[in-house]
């Protein structure tokens, strides 16, 4: 079933790369949209609409997905519901590709509370607790965005249709809150500040889910419903709010990825680091760059989470990094892929992160940014090769930290083939996107310091990381002397803490009290059991009141007779 | 009334203290259908006379015979029957609530 549908979404992902490239050369943009309902002239459709913009997501959304599908048969092979896992994943395809293609607010409803949906039931696929409360924390952080959608769906009401492509940029959609809404849907389905607690928690679903949904699907369709919106977003004081945040966003992630030591989690950290990243270029104004670093991002993020799954699967199935190492030496093929993709991330000179974020970085030194953004965006690209480095160091090049008796090689070439093949992706991704997106290139004025900012710090990120985090049995944690900062760090600024255990811990107990007292008190004695046991009481009186001899009745009519005939 | 007779009183008396009857015993059902036939006795004695002075048509008593010996007929089956089910004719043992 996982080579079908590689193929078939292969294909797919083929047809829509050259429909993309027509689209990209001839500027046309097609526009379907079939009328339900007309309310008092505001028409609900079902539109579609074919850009290049779209087509090009929708072929590397597929593509991606063929990767991870054909890679997942051989992760889960041996997996007793696999049947089920391959539809939960192609339903998330279909959601995403959904979402791609409508321009209309209440149709691309249907792709959001799909991905919310789809993602909740992937993250709780490895049935255990853990898994169930990170899906809930998933299900329900995304429910506040589509609730969010679902408002702005009747505050759309008055624009006359629901068709955003047509609205953003005019006058009408800038003066309602439609477009804080949209921000808020898009903060909470890409994780920024506030609502960033579900993103490591989702790391519970199984690696190929993580790589598909986690890294460059789920979590960008906020960032691409954003960039759909940006005209409008420009003229209102949601771009400085999602500046600020998106900084906010890129600096503790990559912050607390330093300070991880779960595999998964570290990819996840950089995932959201990354999606700071997209989400300030677009407030800055950038749009088709925050599209390009999306495109980018998803090729190379992808082929990381999937060369950590085939490590996770040879070390036996642990993700801790402190417990791998030395595997240079024994799974050649992974980790050329896993040093290809970190060094993509890295923005390693020609490969694909390069040509995205040293544009990224030059283009938002141009622009008249504050000093707060403009530290937090040199720290964050110094702390993403930092944690970069420290990855490969723990995993890869440090000492050989598993057990005494292991099996650890790259036999598997279900695994194999498919990191390889999103390798080109990530070898050739950026340069060929930068060529077809960015006809002309752009003019950077900048000066020698500003210029040499990204490559110093970067230099001395990755320096940093290697060197602070060698380690050799009989050192001493420095980190202890720390510990308050690191724990604040580590922790993601305690914010998953403070929006669960603070919300859900008294409304739990409270709970609690309600069923005890409530539910299995008060409310049965004046509900169901109190009213049953009166009325059988009360009807066991009236049946003994009735239980009498049939003689009493004759009795009483013969007296009824006798007195209507002597009254008659 | 022409073929009123003092005489027919006796069986109107009689008629009444059989209705009596049958709504005052409370032990046994059979003495309920013993008044019962007691009463249909009555009203045959009562339609004879009254018949009889009218001087045709005393026939029609026969009828009303045949219809009483019937019902008494049938009252007794039906003593049979919920004998058999009951276990005695005591009106306590069969209340009218329960089967």
């Amino acid at each position: 079933m996982n080579l079908s549908s590689m193929v078939f979404l292969l294909l797919v992902s083929i047809c829509s790369l050259i429909t993309s490239l027509n689209l990209l050369s001839s500027g046309c943009c097609y526009f379907m949209d079939w009328e339900l309902i007309s309310i008092n002239s505001a028409s609900v459709e079902m539109a579609l609409i074919i850009d290049w913009m779209s087509m090009m997501f929708m072929s590397f959304v597929c593509f991606i997905s063929s990767m991870v599908l054909f890679y997942s048969g051989g992760y889960m092979s041996g997996d007793y519901n696999i049947g089920r896992f391959m539809y939960l994943v192609l339903g998330f395809v279909l959601s995403m590709l959904l979402l791609i293609i409508s321009p209309n607010m209440i149709s691309i409803l249907l792709g959001w509370d799909g991905l919310g949906l789809v993602s909740y039931a992937l993250v709780i696929y490895y049935q255990n607790e853990k898994s169930a409360g990170a899906g809930m924390l998933t299900a329900l952080s995304n429910r506040v965005g589509d609730v969010a959608i679902l408002l702005s769906i009747s505050l759309m009401l008055s624009l006359g249709g629901w068709n955003f492509y047509f609205y953003v940029g005019e006058e009408s959609l800038n003066s309602s809150y439609v477009v804080f809404l949209v921000v808020l849907a898009a903060m909470t389905k890409s994780a920024q500040i506030p609502f960033s607690a579900w993103l490591p928690a989702a790391m519970a679903a199984p690696t190929p889910v993580s790589a598909l949904v986690h890294s460059s699907t789920l979590v960008t369709a906020g960032v691409y419903l954003l960039i759909r919106f940006h005209s409008s977003l420009m003229t209102s004081f949601a771009s400085t709010l999602l500046l600020l945040l998106g900084c906010l966003t890129m600096f503790m992630a990559g912050l607390g990825a330093n300070f991880e030591t779960d595999l998964k989690k570290i990819i996840a950290l950089s995932t959201l680091s990354q999606l700071g990243v997209m989400i300030t270029i677009l407030s800055l104004g950038w749009a088709t760059l925050a599209f390009f670093h999306l495109l980018t991002h998803a090729l190379f993020k992808a082929l990381l989470f999937m060369c950590a799954g085939s490590i996770i699967h040879s070390v036996g199935d642990y993700q801790d990094i402190r417990m791998m190492g030395g595997l240079v030496n024994f799974m050649p093929i992974s980790v050329v892929c896993i040093n290809l993709a970190n060094l993509a991330l890295c923005g390693f000179p020609f490969l694909a992160g390069f040509y995205s974020k040293d544009l990224i970085l030059e283009v938002a030194f141009l622009n008249p940014l504050n000093e707060i953004c403009f530290w937090l965006l040199a720290l964050a690209t110094g702390l993403t090769v930092c944690y970069s480095f420290r990855l490969v160091y723990y995993s890869l090049s440090g000492d050989y930290n598993l057990s005494s008796v292991s099996f650890v090689s790259d036999s598997e070439t279900l695994m194999t083939w498919p990191m390889l093949g999103l390798s080109i992706g990530a070898v050739v991704g950026g340069s060929a996107v930068s060529w077809l997106v960015f006809p002309s290139p752009t003019m950077i004025c900048l000066t020698l310091s500003m210029k040499l900012l990204a490559l110093v710090v970067s230099l001395v990120g990755g320096f940093i990381g290697y060197v602070l985090n060698l380690m050799v049995e009989n050192y001493k944690l420095n980190s202890l002397q720390f510990y308050p900062v690191v724990v604040f760090s580590g922790s993601m600024w305690f914010m998953p803490l403070l929006s669960t255990i603070g919300i859900s811990r008294g409304v739990l107990a409270g709970g609690f009290v309600y069923t005890q007292l409530g539910d299995g008190g008060w409310s049965e004695y004046y509900g169901g059991q109190g009213i049953y046991s009166t009325l059988m009481k009360s009807s066991g009186y009236l049946q003994a009141i009735q239980e009498n001899s049939i003689k009493t009745y004759l009795i009483i009519l013969l007296i009824w007779l006798v007195g209507l005939l002597l009254i008659i | 009334m022409t073929i009123f007779n003092f005489w027919l009183f006796v069986p109107l008396f009689c008629l009444c203290c059989g209705l009596l009857a049958f709504v005052g015993k409370r032990k046994h059902l059979l003495n309920v259908l013993l008044s019962l036939e007691f009463i249909m006795v009555n009203i045959f004695w009562f339609m004879a006379q009254a018949f009889g002075h009218l001087g045709s048509d005393l026939y029609f008593v026969l009828f009303f015979l045949t219809l009483a010996a019937c019902e008494g007929a049938l009252a007794l089956a039906l003593l049979v029957s919920i004998v058999r089910s009951h276990g005695s004719d005591n009106f306590g043992s069969f209340n009218v609530l329960s089967c």
